[in-house]
């Protein structure tokens, strides 16, 4: 039983999200322009972002945000992550964000319970 | 034998060595490549208003979303794990967005065009059966 119960909870640990990487969805002019110039500028884990990751999905021009890990360690079960300093300093706005979760803890399969995008409507809007 | 071969610490080394590990302790665990900041919601309470909510109007994306597990299509846990329920206000332990696999890919139309200032992602290890 107590295997059992063992057995279960490490499969559930394993099923937790590890590393991911959240972009955002550019559109519009103004932000396509944001997003060239923070392109060109790019440099440390953002310009590897870049580099390693494509940008460009469908033709959906998609900008990284930030890359982290979801701990498994810590008892806290809702983690907070910031956006690259670059890409807050770049001042676009988004209405897409999508999270790709390049791998789990080790489960078969993966389980999110929750997310949350977090931030502040632009005044002009 | 390869202790004998070390030889007794003088003060100076020891000084240095306890120096040493106290510089250690005090360092933070090395980041992977990939990482770039862990805050625990603990001590970063969420102040700014989650624009993911399927409460306030977010949706997901279906085409540029990674499928929900096959295997429980087909069974009473399908309505358990749609992708909706990673934005659904509040967490309950039965209830999550699963995929098959170790990769996958989540992307939300948000309630509002915003600048992002961070995200949040939530797992919690099921309860053992009873």
């Amino acid at each position: 039983m107590a295997q059992r119960i063992l057995v279960h909870l490490t499969d559930s640990i394993g099923m937790a999200p590890r590393k991911i990487i959240l972009w955002g969805m550019v559109e519009g002019d103004n932000n396509l322009e944001k997003y060239n110039a923070l392109h060109q500028s790019a440099t440390g884990i953002l310009l590897e972002l870049f580099q390693s990751t494509p940008a460009v999905m469908d033709g959906i021009v998609l900008v990284p945000l930030s890359s982290f890990d979801y701990n498994i360690y810590t008892p806290h079960h809702i983690q907070s992550f910031s956006i690259l300093p670059a890409v807050a300093n770049a001042g676009m706005d988004f209405g897409v964000a999508v999270f790709t979760i390049l791998e789990n803890w080790g489960g078969l399969s993966t389980c999110v319970y929750h997310v949350g995008v977090h931030g502040q409507v632009l005044a002009e809007h | 034998m390869l202790v004998h071969s070390f030889k007794p610490l003088d003060d100076d080394h020891a000084v240095h060595l306890a120096k040493l590990e106290e510089v250690l302790l005090s360092m933070q665990p090395p980041l992977s490549p990939t990482s770039f900041t862990i805050q625990a919601a603990a001590y970063s309470p969420t102040v700014l208003e989650n624009f993911a909510s399927r409460a306030k109007g977010a949706t997901i994306l279906s085409h540029l979303t990674s499928p929900c597990s096959t295997l429980v299509l087909f069974g009473v846990f399908k309505p358990k794990h749609s992708e909706w329920f990673a934005i659904k206000d509040g967490v309950q332990d039965e209830f999550c967005w699963l995929f098959p696999g170790h990769s996958g890919q989540l992307a939300i139309a948000l309630a509002d065009v915003i600048n992002i200032s961070h995200v949040t992602v939530t797992h919690r290890p099921c309860e053992p059966p009873s």
